[in-house]
């Protein structure tokens, strides 16, 4: 019972963080180009809107990809250590959390692949390149972070980092949190890496219920990276409030830094993302080879 | 008749979280929409309303249907009000798109676009000018709240008519 209800609130958590981190994007993104946005709430009015429409277009293979993209990420979240707890007993495991990304994000460019829009199969050719890109810098933060805990568990890592500010491996491994930022950048979908990942694009040519799926999953995605770079760089969190915090600090970085860069042409976008994200990473996983 | 046409009342709970967020489809040709896009710019800011463009139809729930609409031009504005999902409304705005304006007796431009989708409030003007089209808007939210903004019901019930109406006007049999 106590299981079943730790999940339940650890999804409503994600889903509901996920949402108002992206209505706080959006309105924060607007005040820095004086304009005056949306209300940071908008997101719920705007996924529920989507769900009360009438499906339009009956693409069930699509939908149920898009389903199990949300699922696998769930799944993902539930073994990411927040505050001090996680809904069951599990060694959280980067490695699982690693495949459980994966398939999410491969299940997701399958089901928009099964769009009738005209553009959205030279978007997801585009989306699928970065993925494969984001697993290449991910798996490289990873093994760096196993190599220097001879663990691949969160909460070894987590462990890890009690004692203060000076244990937490943004101080201890900067080179490797710099190639995270970046990571996180792409994956967020922010600019300079905004036209990786076309959202908009990618789903034409979909109903709006799926519309509103894709939208829980992009939610769900702040938040699980946002929580994955707060345990393995910031020390976690003693609790829900300071780990959330520390995850709304790290997205408004990402969000303040957005109006900075333009938007870059996708080759470029893509060169950048696996030269300078890869090569901090793989830098970072000598350094933790051979000298730390 | 009656009943199918007007919302229930749990139906006008649902109507008030859909006026929080309203999605704008731009079918607006000619000169009118230059009006169009000023009154949709961010000077207004209508996003603090949830009021926004979408480029995809599927996503809309609002379609400004306005200015000289063309024979040619008219099959590709009813394919994207029918790809629009339900509950769907239009604004006609314009004098070309309530009776053909000042180009009522040119024969490509069609006289009323009310004969071809069914419409839930007009803008006369020609063109129409920006508060008078963000005014309509408010208005459309406040119909649709009162669960009275329900013309969309009608192209399922009329849609016959509606259908002869495109035929006759592709065939070259039009006012």
């Amino acid at each position: 019972m106590n299981i079943a209800l730790g999940i339940i609130v650890r999804v409503s958590i994600a889903l509901v963080t996920g949402l108002l981190f992206a209505g706080i994007a959006r309105k924060t993104l607007a005040r820095l180009e004086r304009r005056y946005g949306p209300p940071f709430w908008q997101e719920f009015f705007d996924i529920i809107k989507l769900f009360l429409k009438r499906e339009r277009v009956s693409n069930v293979f699509g939908l149920s990809c898009i389903i199990f993209a949300i699922a696998s990420l769930l799944a993902a979240s539930m073994f990411i250590p927040v505050g001090n707890g996680m809904p069951f007993d599990s060694p959280a495991c980067l490695i699982t959390i690693y495949y459980l990304i994966m398939a999410a994000y491969l299940a997701i460019l399958l089901g928009l692949s099964e769009s009738n829009g005209l553009y959205s199969i030279f978007s997801n050719a585009r989306a699928g390149i970065f993925i494969i890109g984001y697993g290449l810098v991910f798996i490289t933060i990873i093994i760096s972070i196993t190599v220097r805990y001879n663990s691949s568990s969160l909460i070894a890592v987590a462990s890890g980092q009690i004692g203060g500010f000076t244990h937490w491996n943004i101080v201890t491994m900067p080179v490797g949190f710099i190639a995270s930022m970046i990571m996180l950048h792409g994956v967020l979908t922010r600019k300079p890496f905004g036209a990786l990942i076309a959202d908009e694009v990618s789903v034409t040519g979909f109903g709006s219920k799926t519309y509103a799926f894709v939208r829980f999953f992009y939610a769900i995605n702040i938040y699980i990276h946002t929580a994955l770079i707060t345990v393995l760089f910031l020390g976690g969190g003693t609790g829900f409030l300071d780990f959330t915090l520390k995850q709304f600090l790290l997205f408004i970085v990402v969000v303040l830094l957005e109006p900075v860069f333009a938007r870059y042409r996708i080759k470029r976008a893509l060169g950048i993302f696996l030269f300078m994200a890869g090569a901090l990473a793989f830098v970072q996983l000598i350094l933790n080879l051979y000298i730390l | 008749m009656k009943n199918l046409l007007i919302d229930t009342t749990f139906k006008r709970v649902l109507n008030f979280l859909r006026t929080r967020s309203m999605w704008i489809y731009n079918g607006v040709f000619g000169c009118g929409c230059a009006e169009m896009m000023n009154a949709l710019n961010n000077v207004y800011a209508l996003e603090r309303y949830g009021i926004k463009t979408v480029f995809d139809p599927a996503k809309a729930d609002i379609m400004i249907a306005g200015g000289a609409i063309s024979i040619k031009a008219l099959p590709l504005l009813i394919d994207a009000y029918e790809s629009m999902a339900e509950p769907r409304w239009v604004i006609s705005a314009g004098a070309c798109a309530i009776n053909g304006g000042i180009f009522t007796a040119n024969g490509c431009i069609i006289s009323s676009i009310a004969d071809f989708i069914p419409v839930d409030i007009t803008i006369d003007g020609c063109p129409p000018s920006f508060d008078v089209i963000i005014e309509a808007l408010f208005k459309l939210s406040q119909l649709i709240e009162k669960g009275e903004a329900v013309a969309y019901k009608r192209y399922i019930l009329d849609n016959d008519w509606y259908k002869t109406n495109l035929s006759r006007v592709l065939e070259g049999d039009y006012e």
